[in-house]
This record gives C-alpha cells, sequence and structure tokens, in this order.
C-alpha cells in the first residue's frame, strides 16, 4: 500500500489525503473550522480523484467543522452530513452525488444476487413522496405480468378480457377510453359504464389503455383464457395540459362511427362564455353541422333539421326543453356532466324516435373515494355541487344546484318595464350509484329545472322539466351483458295574465313519459359484436288546459283533449370487424307507434282541405283503443375502410322514425311550443340519412382532417298555413299542411389537439329545403316549389383556438360566420283603413344579415399543488368581442302610419364576464 | 361599488331588452302596385264608400297612387240589381242614401280603367251578408299612473259568439298657456278685446290607425267588458283641457275578423322574442280572370254603432295638470315692431308662440259642431 500524505494549509483548515489505487480506500486527514461545503469540496477535489456533484442551492448554508483523522471518505461525510438531510452516494468512478431527502442508487441493491454478501453501509431508507409513491405503484403494476385465465400450455386461439377502466382518483368510470393492444392492432372503447370487452390471441401482450385526460398506462397480460381486469386510471393533475379533445386522436381515423362529436367537460370549460357559465349547447353549435336559428335560443338544428328532431337524454332521460331562461342557458349544470356524444348521422339501432340527431349527455356519478365539492359564481348564477360516497368504493352520491339571482338584478335596474319583470330559474341534480358486486350496478338518477318570467309585460311564463331514471346493469359473463333502464320524463308549462280580472287566465300544458327499456350486448368473438333491446314509452300529452283565474273571469273553461300514444321498438345490430381493413355495423330498429284513446276524432268531408267547416262528423274512442297505429323498420348501416397513411374513408345510411312534434308557427323553441303526438291526421315524420365521409390524421395524430357529406330526405314533415292557429286549436290538423323536405350538405373539420396551440376550424356548407304537395290550394305553400326552411343556413364557419402560455394561463379566441336564416319579407306598403299596411313575400323569401362573432377568454387558475384545500380558477370572457349587432330577427311594424323596419340584436355589444370556478 | 355589481346590470340590460335598430331591406321588390280595395257599407245611414288606391314601395314617400276612372258597383246576389258607386274625389267611389236590403248578400265589382298600356280588368269581392251590430254598452276610461286608458264594453246576444270591430275618432280641445291681450300688426300694437281673436283655444281630430279586433270565443257570455281601445300617455296634448272619442262598432263574422286580426299580427304586433311569422294576408277580393294576381284590402259591410265619450281635465288626478310656466318664459318686447308682425303678446310681454297661439300645435280654431261645451 503506498501512502501519499499531502499537507494543506487554507486559511482555516488542513487536509491530508492518502490516496491508494483504489480510491475507496483513501484516507483523509485534516483540520476544518467553518469552511464553506464549497470549499471543503474543492480541497477534497484537489487532493483526491474524487469528483463532486451538488447544487449549491441545497449546500450554500452548510459549513463544515471537522477533525479528520485517517477516516474514509463515507466517514467523513457522514460525520459532515450528519444532522442535515444531505445524503451522498459514491459511484465505482470516484464520483460523489450529493443530494437532498433521498440518496442517489448509484449501484444494484446489496446482496442482489443473493450470494449473502451484504455491504456493511446500511441503506438509507427515506419517505417517498405522494407523487413517487404513486409512481412507484404504477410503475409496479405496469411492470407486472398479470396472468388471465387458468394456465395452460396452449396459446392457440383467442380469449376475451373484459373489465372496467375507473378513474383512480374518485372511482367513477371512464368512458370512451381507448384499451388497445398495438400488435396487431386491436381495440375497444369503453362503454358509458367504463366497462369493455376485448377478444385478443392468447399470448402475452401489452394492453394500453389512454383517454382524455387521464394519464395514459399499461398492462402486461398473460393471456390463457376469458378473464376479467379492471384498471385504474390516474388524472392527470395538471388539467391545462389537456385543453382540448384530445379524444383518442386516432378514434376520429379508426372507428366504425362517423358523425359523431363526442365532447368531455374540460375541453367545454376553455371556451369563451357568453354569460359566465360553461354551455354544453353553445360549444356544441361551434360544430360542423350544428345551427342555431338565433343567439339566445338553445334549439339545435342538427343537418338541416327541425329543433324538434333532436333526442336530447341527461342520464337516458328524454329532456324536452333544454333552455334556461328565454334559451340563454342550457338547463345542463356544467358541475355535474362528464360529458357529451352527439350523432349526426350512422346513428346506431339503440337509438330511435328523432329524425336528425342524438344528442346524449351525461351526468357524473359521485366521487366513490372522499367527499368533495365544487361551484361558480358568476354574473347572473351561482352553483354547488357536493359528492362523495356514502359506502366507500361501493356507493357514491352527486347533489348539484344551479340557481339564478336575476330576480333582484331585475329589479336594481332603472327600466321600469325591466324592474317590473321576473325572470328566475333553478336546477337539481341528484345521482346515486351503488355497486353490489363487480357483477350488478345500479343507476339512479333524478333531475328537476324550472323555470319562470314576465317579460314586462303582463303574461307569466313558467315551465319545469322533470325526470328521473333507475339503471341496472348486470355482467353475466365476460362476453355478456344487459341494462335494464326505467324512468319516467315529465314536461310541464303554463302561461298566465292577471291583468284585467275579468280575463285573467291561466293556461297549462304538460307533456309525460314513462320508458322502460332493455339492451344488451354480446361480445361473441374478435369480429363480432352484439347489441339488441327492447323498449317501450307511453306518452300521455296535455295540449292546454284554459282555466279562469279568480272569481271575477268571465274565461271559459277549455280543455283539449288529453291523448296518448304508446311507441315501442326492438333492435339488433351487429358490429362485425371484416378484415383490419374493413369494418361495418348493420342494424335494424322495428317501431311502432299507436295513437290511443280515449278520444273524440274529429272526422272531414272528404275531397275538402280540412277546415273547421269541413268536420262532417266525431268518432269516439275508448280508454287504450288504438286510433292510428304505425310502424316500420329501420335500417342502419355503417361501413369503414382503412387507407394507408391513417386515413380512411366511411359510409352510413340510417332511416329514422318520429311519432312526436312540436307544433309551433315561430322558429324557436319557445315555452309556449305544442308537442303532438302522430296522429290519424299528422303521420309519422321519416327520415333517411345517406352520409360519406373521409378522415386523416398525420403527424402522429396531432393534426386531424374530416369531411363528410350527406344527403337527407324527410316525409311528412310539418308546416303551417299561414296565419295557422296553435294554441288550444281542439282540431289542429286543419292549421297544419304536410311537407316533405330535403338537406343536404358537405362539412370540412380540421383539428389540432395537442401543443401548446391548439383548436379547430370548420367550414359547412349545407341547405335545408322543404316542399308542399297537396291537393288543396290552402296547404300548398309557395306555390308547391321548394323553399327554405327556417333554419336554412347554407355557410357555416367556425374558428376555436387556444393558446396556453404556461400551464395557469391560457386563452381562447373563438369565431363564428353564418349564413342569415331566411324570413319573410314585406314587398310593399298600402293603406287601409287610414293606416299603413304591409304585403309579405313568400315564405322564406329573404334571410337576415349573415351572423359574425368573435369571442375572447382568459382563463387563470390557481397554482398547481395537488394538495390543496381548495383548487379556484377565475375565467374573464368577453362575448362579441367586435360588438357587432348580429340580428336576432328583422322585423316591420306599421306606427302612425308609417312602415319602419327594425333589427333587433340581443347581444348587439361586447359583453365581458367574470366567472369564480372552485373545487375541493 | 364591486366590479361585478358594476357589469351586472349591462349583462343583463344586453341580454334582456336587446337591442333595436332601423332595418332597411336591402332588395325588397319595389315595382308591386297592386290594387288596394278598402271598402264598406255603412247600413246604419245607408252609405257606401270605396276606397281604391295601389300599392307602393316601402321606401315611397306621400300618399298612395289612388285608382281612378274605374267602375264600382254593388251587385246583389241571385238578383241582377247593381248599384253603381260613382267617384267622387280621384280613388274615392261613394253614394248615400243606399238601397240594401237586409238578409241579402252583396258583392263588390271593380272594372278598371282601360288605358292605352293597360286593358281594362275585372275584380269581384266575395258576396257578404251585412249584419247591425248591437249598441256599445259604455266607454270607460281610467287615470293611470302614466296615462289615461280608455276601454268599450259592449254585449251581443246571448248563446252566441261575438266578433267586433272598432274604430275610434278622437276630438280635443286645447288652451295655451296666455291668453294673448295684444297683437302687432302692421308695426303697431293692437289691443284684443274680441274673444274670436284671442287664439287660445283649438279643437284637433284624429282618425284611428290601430286595428282593435275582439271577440268572445273563450268566453261563456258574448259579453266584452274593458277592451282596450287606446291609452293616452299623461303629457298628451290630448288631455290638456277636454278630451273626446268616438267609438265606432261593428260586428262581423269570424272570417272578417280572421282577417283584421291576421292583418294586425303581420303588421302590428311582430317583433316579440315569440311572435308568430308574418304571412301573406288573404284579401276577399280576387281578379276575375287571374286568380294569382295579388289583390289587397277587404270588403264589407253592417251598421255601424257608436258612443262618444268626454274627459275633462279637471277630473283628472291632480298630477295631470303639468305646469308650463317654466317652457313658457314671458321675455320683453323688444327691435322693430314692423319687423314682428302679426306677434301675440301678454301685458307687453312675448312669449314662445306655442305658449299663446293654439295653432301652431297643429288644431283648428272652430269648434266642431257637436262639440257642448
Amino acid at each position: 500500500m503506498r501512502r501519499l500524505y499531502v499537507f494543506l494549509l487554507a486559511a482555516s483548515s488542513f487536509l491530508w489525503a492518502s490516496v491508494e489505487t483504489n480510491a475507496q480506500d483513501t484516507v483523509l486527514n485534516g483540520n476544518f473550522q467553518a469552511v464553506p461545503f464549497e470549499r471543503f469540496v474543492e480541497t477534497l477535489e484537489a487532493r483526491t480523484p474524487f469528483r463532486f456533484y451538488f447544487d449549491t442551492k441545497n449546500t450554500d448554508s452548510l459549513f463544515v467543522t471537522a477533525n479528520l483523522q485517517n477516516v474514509t471518505l463515507s466517514a467523513a461525510l457522514d460525520q459532515v452530513l450528519a444532522g442535515t438531510d444531505l445524503h451522498y452516494a459514491i459511484d465505482p468512478d470516484n464520483n460523489v452525488y450529493i443530494t437532498q431527502a433521498r440518496e442517489i442508487m448509484v449501484g444494484l441493491p446489496d446482496d442482489f444476487y443473493n450470494t449473502g454478501q451484504q455491504s456493511t453501509r446500511k441503506a438509507y431508507e427515506f419517505d417517498y413522496t405522494e407523487y413517487e409513491k404513486r409512481e412507484k405503484k404504477r410503475k409496479a403494476v405496469e411492470g407486472r405480468l398479470y396472468t388471465i385465465g387458468p394456465k395452460t400450455n396452449s396459446l392457440q386461439g383467442k380469449a376475451t378480457l373484459a373489465g372496467f377502466v375507473k378513474s383512480a382518483t374518485n372511482g367513477e368510470p371512464v368512458i370512451g377510453a381507448s384499451v388497445f393492444i398495438e400488435n396487431p392492432l386491436i381495440g375497444v372503447p369503453t362503454d358509458a359504464f367504463g366497462f369493455f370487452s376485448i377478444v385478443l390471441p392468447k399470448g402475452k401482450h401489452e394492453l394500453k389503455v389512454k383517454s382524455i385526460g387521464m394519464k395514459s398506462t399499461a398492462r402486461q397480460i398473460m393471456l390463457y383464457g376469458d378473464g376479467k381486469l379492471d384498471i385504474d386510471l390516474e388524472d392527470d393533475v395538471l388539467p391545462l395540459k389537456e385543453v382540448i379533445v384530445e379524444s383518442d386522436r386516432e378514434v376520429k381515423v379508426t372507428s366504425l362511427q362517423m358523425g359523431l362529436e363526442r365532447l368531455d367537460i374540460k375541453t367545454m370549460r376553455q371556451m369563451p362564455l357568453a354569460l359566465g357559465e360553461t354551455d354544453i349547447m353553445k360549444v356544441i353549435m361551434t360544430l360542423p353541422g350544428v345551427q342555431t336559428v338565433g343567439e339566445g335560443t338553445v334549439g339545435l338544428n342538427v343537418r338541416g333539421g327541425a329543433a324538434n328532431q333532436n333526442l336530447i337524454l341527461f342520464n337516458d332521460a328524454t329532456i324536452y326543453n333544454p333552455s334556461h331562461l328565454f334559451g340563454f342557458f342550457s338547463t345542463f349544470n356544467p358541475d355535474v356532466l362528464k360529458g357529451v356524444e352527439l350523432y349526426k348521422s350512422g346513428i346506431t339501432a339503440d337509438f330511435g324516435g328523432r329524425l336528425s340527431s342524438v344528442l346524449d349527455v351525461r351526468g357524473r356519478e359521485g366521487n366513490l373515494k372522499k367527499i368533495t365539492a365544487s361551484g361558480g359564481v358568476s354574473p347572473i348564477t351561482g352553483r354547488l355541487t357536493v359528492e362523495g360516497p356514502i359506502i366507500k368504493d361501493k356507493t357514491s352520491f352527486l347533489v348539484g344546484v344551479r340557481s339564478t339571482y336575476s330576480d333582484w338584478i331585475l329589479k336594481q335596474l332603472d327600466s321600469k318595464q325591466l324592474r317590473n319583470s321576473t325572470a328566475s330559474f333553478y336546477d337539481i341534480n341528484l345521482n346515486l350509484n351503488h355497486k353490489f358486486s363487480d357483477k350488478d350496478h345500479l343507476y339512479a338518477a333524478a333531475y328537476i329545472s324550472h323555470d319562470e318570467f314576465k317579460l314586462g309585460s303582463d303574461t307569466t311564463y313558467n315551465y319545469s322539466d322533470r325526470n328521473a331514471t333507475l339503471k341496472w346493469k348486470h355482467v353475466f359473463n365476460n362476453k355478456f351483458y344487459g341494462i335494464v333502464t326505467t324512468g319516467f320524463s315529465r314536461y310541464d308549462y303554463s302561461i298566465g295574465s292577471t291583468r284585467t280580472p275579468l280575463d285573467a287566465f291561466k293556461l297549462d300544458f304538460s307533456i309525460g313519459q314513462i320508458n322502460a327499456k332493455a339492451d344488451f350486448s354480446y361480445f361473441a368473438n374478435s369480429q363480432h359484436t352484439f347489441h339488441a333491446g327492447i323498449s317501450t314509452i307511453n306518452y300521455q300529452l296535455s295540449q292546454g288546459n284554459l282555466q279562469p283565474a279568480g272569481s271575477q273571469s268571465l274565461i271559459q273553461p277549455d280543455v283539449i283533449e288529453k291523448e296518448q300514444g304508446q311507441e315501442s321498438a326492438v333492435y339488433i345490430g351487429d358490429n362485425f370487424e371484416v378484415s383490419s381493413k374493413i369494418s361495418l355495423y348493420a342494424g335494424v330498429r322495428f317501431s311502432m307507434f299507436q295513437y290511443l284513446g280515449p278520444k273524440n276524432v274529429y272526422a272531414y268531408q272528404g275531397g275538402e282541405s280540412k277546415e273547421a267547416s269541413s268536420i262532417i262528423d266525431t268518432v269516439h274512442y275508448g280508454t287504450g283503443k288504438p286510433i292510428a297505429t304505425y310502424s316500420g323498420a329501420e335500417p342502419r348501416f355503417s361501413i369503414r375502410y382503412s387507407l394507408p397513411r391513417s386515413s380512411s374513408v366511411k359510409f352510413s345510411y340510417n332511416r329514422m322514425r318520429q311519432y312526436i312534434q312540436v307544433l309551433s308557427n315561430t322558429t324557436t323553441i319557445a315555452p309556449t311550443d305544442l308537442w303532438k303526438l302522430s296522429d290519424s291526421y299528422i303521420k309519422p315524420q321519416v327520415g333517411d340519412q345517406f352520409s360519406i365521409g373521409y378522415y386523416k390524421t398525420w403527424r402522429g395524430s396531432v393534426f386531424e382532417f374530416s369531411a363528410e357529406a350527406y344527403y337527407k330526405t324527410i316525409e311528412n314533415a310539418v308546416d303551417f298555413k299561414n296565419a295557422a292557429v296553435v294554441l288550444m286549436n281542439h282540431h289542429v290538423e286543419t292549421d297544419i299542411v304536410n311537407a316533405n323536405g330535403k338537406a343536404y350538405g358537405i362539412e370540412f373539420l380540421i383539428k389540432k389537439s395537442v401543443g401548446k396551440f391548439n383548436g379547430w376550424m370548420s367550414y359547412t356548407y349545407s341547405r335545408s329545403l322543404l316542399q308542399t304537395n297537396n291537393a288543396f290550394s290552402s296547404e300548398i305553400v309557395n306555390n308547391g316549389a321548394y323553399y327554405p326552411s327556417s333554419y336554412d343556413k347554407p355557410t357555416a364557419f367556425n374558428l376555436v383556438t387556444n393558446y396556453k402560455f404556461n400551464r395557469r394561463f391560457n386563452i381562447s379566441i373563438n369565431m363564428t360566420y353564418s349564413t342569415g336564416r331566411p324570413i319573410t319579407l314585406p314587398l310593399a306598403k298600402y293603406e287601409l283603413q287610414g293606416s299603413s299596411r304591409v304585403y309579405y313575400s313568400e315564405r322564406n323569401a329573404y334571410r337576415i344579415p349573415d351572423y359574425f362573432r368573435t369571442d375572447f377568454s382568459i382563463n387563470m387558475e390557481g397554482n398547481h399543488k395537488v394538495k390543496k384545500f381548495a383548487h379556484s380558477s377565475w375565467t374573464f370572457a368577453i362575448y362579441n368581442l367586435t360588438g357587432r349587432q348580429n340580428a336576432y330577427s328583422i322585423f316591420f311594424k306599421s306606427e302612425n302610419g308609417q312602415i319602419n323596419g327594425y333589427k333587433l340584436s340581443i347581444f348587439g355589444r361586447p359583453i365581458p364576464t367574470i366567472t369564480y370556478n372552485f373545487r375541493f | 361599488m364591486t366590479w361585478n355589481t358594476k357589469i351586472l346590470p349591462w349583462c343583463l340590460i344586453f341580454s334582456v331588452t336587446g337591442c333595436l335598430e332601423p332595418y332597411q331591406s336591402p332588395d325588397a321588390k319595389t315595382d308591386l302596385a297592386a290594387l288596394v280595395v278598402d271598402g264598406f257599407v255603412n247600413t246604419a245611414n245607408a252609405s257606401a264608400t270605396v276606397k281604391l288606391s295601389r300599392s307602393q314601395p316601402l321606401n315611397a314617400t306621400g300618399e298612395p297612387k289612388p285608382e281612378t276612372k274605374a267602375i264600382v258597383t254593388l251587385e246583389e246576389l241571385g238578383t241582377s240589381v247593381t248599384i253603381i258607386l260613382p267617384e267622387t274625389t280621384a280613388g274615392l267611389y261613394s253614394k248615400q242614401s243606399l238601397v240594401v236590403k237586409s238578409g241579402s248578400q252583396y258583392r263588390l265589382h271593380i272594372r278598371t280603367a282601360s288605358l292605352p298600356n293597360v286593358t281594362a280588368r275585372n275584380y269581384y269581392s266575395d258576396f257578404r251578408q251585412f249584419s247591425s251590430s248591437p249598441a256599445i254598452d259604455s266607454v270607460t276610461w281610467e287615470a293611470k299612473e302614466d296615462g289615461v286608458q280608455i276601454y268599450v264594453a259592449t254585449h251581443g246576444l246571448v248563446n252566441t259568439t261575438g266578433y267586433y270591430l272598432w274604430t275610434f275618432d278622437e276630438t280635443w280641445e286645447y288652451h295655451t298657456f296666455y291668453n294673448a291681450t295684444h297683437r302687432i300688426a302692421d308695426g303697431n300694437v293692437i289691443t284684443l278685446t274680441k274673444e274670436e281673436d284671442i287664439p287660445n283655444k283649438c279643437w284637433s281630430t284624429e282618425l284611428s290607425r290601430k286595428i282593435l279586433a275582439g271577440n268572445t270565443r273563450s268566453l261563456s257570455q258574448n259579453v266584452i267588458t274593458q277592451f282596450p281601445i287606446t291609452f293616452i300617455p299623461k303629457a298628451s296634448l290630448r288631455l290638456n283641457y277636454i278630451y273626446s272619442i268616438l267609438v265606432k262598432q261593428q260586428v262581423i263574422d269570424e272570417k272578417t275578423f280572421n282577417f283584421w286580426e291576421q292583418l294586425q299580427k303581420t303588421t302590428e304586433s311582430i317583433g316579440g322574442l315569440f311572435d308568430p311569422l308574418p304571412y301573406q294576408v288573404s284579401s276577399n277580393i280576387y281578379n276575375a280572370t287571374n286568380p294569382s294576381e295579388v289583390v289587397l284590402g277587404f270588403f264589407d259591410g253592417g251598421s255601424l254603432t257608436t258612443e262618444r265619450l268626454y274627459i275633462k281635465l279637471s277630473e283628472l288626478p291632480d298630477d295631470f295638470r303639468v305646469d308650463k310656466s317654466a317652457s313658457c318664459p314671458l321675455l320683453p318686447l323688444a327691435g322693430d315692431l314692423s319687423s314682428l308682425n302679426n306677434t301675440y303678446l301678454v301685458a307687453g310681454f312675448v312669449p314662445p308662440p306655442v305658449c299663446i297661439v293654439c295653432t301652431v300645435q297643429g288644431g283648428t280654431r272652430t269648434k266642431p259642431s257637436f262639440w257642448p261645451f
């Protein structure tokens, strides 16, 4: 052993180091008096082969005072670092790492090879942070090999793996997550319960799971036979990272479904808002193929369909009026929502009853792990949602309440008209879910929304939507599960006036439905998945009950006879993976509708237009007697063909039948709309849609492009004779004309879903036309030629952009342009009875000015500490940044003998709002 | 005041009241000059009036062009009786002392003049039976916070449904704030002594322009109580001294009611969020050879019953009396008298003309013959 003594004189220290060929055996000698750690290290590095690595931030307050006598470096550092939270590690190359809180492992753990050799130095034990613990656990589960099915030697054939994908944070199911293997590429999405069932070749696979706003994960599986595997996904703790729909980027290209738009609540929260509230309906209106007749209305016109041709489901219950406060808000409280899916085409056989689209809104189920609350305050509304477990990991609840203080605000205003106005609304959501076992799950949801307003006039409007559903899911086995759903929806609305006691009245309407259905899914093999089910809906409608209000009123009670009907359907559909390139869906729904007694039905003189004067008889039908019966098959078909370079083409056809419609001679969904069942005179509407599309992603799915074209025909659409009377009409069939409709269009969408800058841009060209082809002149509109429907808006352009400066701060700018909707314009004026009158054009011969709007918003999140009492965010938004006075309507009035045209804009100026959101 | 409370009303005002601004339709047709018929046979005084004109572009100014030199006749159903209505003034065809039989049906026949480049056209109305109106029960008024509301009440035969159409003429007497004492004429100050020389009392008359149609369809009895006829705002000149309204009532049938109601809906009450769409209102007059030609207006007849109401300022609450002393300052007489010809003075001072000469506000100094005060 060769020794070398080194003498060192420093300001207040000295050191000897004896260096041997093996540096680990170097011994040190020296005396240090309050030497900065950095100097101490310099001294050592100058005299020994050791090289130190450390962060001066961690050591700048450390001063070394030590008298070292023939000690090894390890012993010296043990002494020097004692009492601090610094650790050291020395690797075989004489590198020394000084770290805070934990040490670096520079070699394999002690006795890794079970040789029995133990090092003398004990491994340091330290606390992992929460994050590291989770990461460690995640790595552990991801690294672990899960054995599925009984071990066998034969790995021939295929097996089915099923299970649930849930959020690790709150135990809620993750909908629409992709569960897939890459080689060969086989994947399935999770359904509304987070359930998946995938058929894979037996053997070893890496099963990957991806979902929006969640961390991707993977499981190593060894598949011997059919089995179960539940997967928990971590929330992505930095919500701003995933700002825009990331919705399985490849899904648009690889999935069979076309015409589907899926949005989750995180995406929607980023959009600029009109009145400080996230509104799913407003977000949906930025998607291609979706139009509205005007702002301040919630009615959607999907691909040239009327607003009542959309089936709006909220937790499987039908919503009849999704608007609050004249339509400025939608009735869906953003805090209780999970996401929404809009089917524009390729609608599968499990949905039916409306022609244009299905809007499937899903509420959350409540946190299964702990009690949390969230809410927000905006200029007009306040909302609070509380959720949590009743029995941890088994039963959870969620209660959401939202209300407005607009009544109070109206009272503060200067205008007398507004002071005399009232407007209030609320909505309440209650969701419960209970897991009996892995095989049985019960869900219950209840919902109430109520509106009441009086707008400077003497007429009061009231309406409320109430519904409840109970849903039981049973998993028979890996390949087969079933869901039984039952529930009711009720929509009540009324108009009242008490201006003069003699004319005081109240006019009530209601629509009630009780429905039950059973749906089954059978994952037969890797190629076929079957869905089948039955459903029935019983409708009870009251189309007007006029009653006097107060004893003085001379109003004669008048009740439109109630009507009732039964709509039933059975369906079956098969998803067939023909090959890796081709997959198709074929399904058929057979629906039947019966218009039922008790009811008195008018008979009309044959060969004449139906008028009150042509009634010749009244036929009475007893309770439950079918008055009219309609039935028909509704075929549904989709096919996808994959092309090279991440692209595909799809085609779909679907036929829909609709047995309930809105009669309204206004363009919007108004609280006075009349719902009407198909009857002996009003035939069910039948719609056929052909749709073809091309889809492509590139740059690793950063960009996505789609183009879809469609052609639609509608039989038995409802339009009105001129000056039709809808309210309190005992024979409304006399005011209706039968029309046939056609709609066609092409939609382009380009989307960038990741990166600091993201968003989408869509362009749509579409037409929606109606034609009356009846025998009687009073039933012919515009001489029987095709005329634009009230929601025919050919050109639409939307731009949604979002830029993240950092994870706490982002801005977004949206632009919307569309052609103005058609109107009937005055053509000439004339004098009659001393006053000027107006002669109008043919129906819908002109258009209101084009619509253009730009919105802007800034989101500011609080800090992103995971463990924090409350998370909060501020949103500052400006709606209609340019202040363009978009026309809501154009109308002309005869005032003092002059004819004056007016343009009414609702949001005619930039509207700033500020919203505070919280969650704890 | 916090930021929130500042922006709250803003948002709400914009969202609820919206903004109205004038709108010119960009390309409405301007060449549609349809025949407009405004015809009525009043069986109460056995007169018939038919006004013929042409429709105008919306932005046209001036009176509509009268349709002259037409031949207008009343034709009785089932007989060859025709009554010619001669053109009394341009476009106005009328006749007094008509002989119309109750129970008979009549139609209007119009033959337009044959012009060098337009051939004569024949137009007919539907046949109409003229019904008589019950008496008006009452015309009443009610003082409200910001004006006076006028109502009409009537009743028809028991167990029938009544359809009514009302029109009204308003006349009001108003006084100037000052009674003139002197007038300047030809550079001289003349003392006014005779009442007819003092321009302090005027009367104005206006005819109703609104369509007022009511029915008892939803009532158990054929009774109309408190049908609102018109509302007079508090500051209106109508309430300056004595106000009078003549309400005329006509009983109509359901079809006629629908016509007026539709016309009212399309031209008077459109624009609310929930109002129905406008549409073409069909006339009961058509071209005999070309039924698709646009013809506007309506022909009807019946007996009119009337009722007159007077409201004196003294009957109204005290707050209806407007103090105009601030807007009527007395300025000293200054300048050359010859340039002040026809100026009225009160005790040597010059008030603004509106405060001393009633005709400035459009009325006439001739008392209407029916005026009882």
